[in-house]
């Protein structure tokens, strides 16, 4: 019988060593490290952005401009939060410059008469991980089948191993001694997982 | 040469023969198992590989992830191309 001695807490504590080694090379000068810290975030800032402006272009314009500013700012921070909350910090005051120098225009009716410090839609740590929308539920319901289909055609020890680390959050040392396998094999299972299923979402995204 | 880290499969999935060290890098590295420092070089390949690992992983834990579109929108290396341009001209 396995035994799970560690949950999702202990994995994401072995996501943010990742992290940390990213801002690392990042604070270097290594671009690809930057992108690679920008990736699991981007999606839920462009769309918190969106929501508000309203106009896909100019979230992304907003967004570019954030990457901007913490790109060339990185080493001035020190990872006490999240790479992710940072940004989206970055992100909150870029969009609030913007939307200032935007109702400050006479052509243009204010996108919002709210208080800044306590309209609820500014909060965009918690506001790009809200409810999501009809079409993002679906989006998100056939990633979920997809990600399913490929898990169950999966080896049984491959699925255990993945599934292990990704919803049990245990270690490869943990979970080398639960399958009493190397911790070489079970990092080479999870690949091989995380292979299989990127390889059945690739039409998916590409589709979209 | 093919990359080692290009998104490929092996029909039908095995563990029958174990991945190199090499291959399963940037699978370990995202589980914070591997060192950045392990690995020779970044490519493209293994950003478009972390891009799938970031997706599966977010939608195991149920955490909103806007749509398609966002999404891709930055993996387009013409947005990184146009960054880089601007970061480059300061």
């Amino acid at each position: 019988m396995s035994t799970h001695v560690a949950g999702p807490a202990k994995a994401r504590g072995q996501e943010s060593r990742a992290e940390m080694a990213l801002l690392d090379a990042a604070r270097s000068g290594d671009r690809h490290a930057f992108e690679a810290l920008v990736l699991p975030c981007q999606a839920g800032i462009l769309r918190w952005l969106g929501r508000l402006t309203q106009d896909r272009a100019a979230a992304e314009e907003l967004f570019q401009e954030s990457l901007f500013k913490a790109y060339v700012s990185i080493e001035g921070f020190r990872g006490e939060a999240s790479f992710a909350t940072w940004l989206s910090r970055i992100a909150r005051n870029t969009y609030l410059a913007w939307r200032k120098n935007q109702q400050q225009r006479p052509d243009n009716v204010p996108i919002s008469t709210g208080d800044d410090e306590i309209d609820p839609a500014l909060d965009i740590v918690n506001g790009w991980t809200d409810q999501p929308t009809p079409e993002e539920q679906l989006w998100q319901q056939e990633l979920a089948n997809a990600i399913s289909k490929s898990l169950d055609a999966l080896p049984a020890a491959l699925r255990d191993a993945f599934e292990q680390r990704e919803q049990g959050g245990l270690s490869y040392a943990q979970i080398a001694q639960n399958q009493q396998v190397p911790v070489g094999t079970v990092r080479s299972r999870i690949h091989r997982a995380r292979e299989a299923i990127a390889h059945d979402l690739k039409p998916l995204m590409e589709d979209a | 040469m093919t990359d080692p880290h290009s998104l490929q499969r092996t029909k039908p999935v095995t563990d029958s023969i174990l991945a190199s060290e090499n291959e399963s890098w940037v699978s370990a590295f995202f589980d914070g198992e591997a060192m950045l420092s392990e690995q020779g070089g970044w490519t493209e390949a293994i950003q478009n590989r972390l891009y799938y690992y970031t997706i599966t992983r977010q939608v195991l834990r149920g955490e909103p992830m806007g749509q398609a579109p966002e999404r891709r929108a930055l993996l387009q290396r013409t947005a990184w191309t146009a960054f880089w341009a601007r970061i480059d001209a300061i």
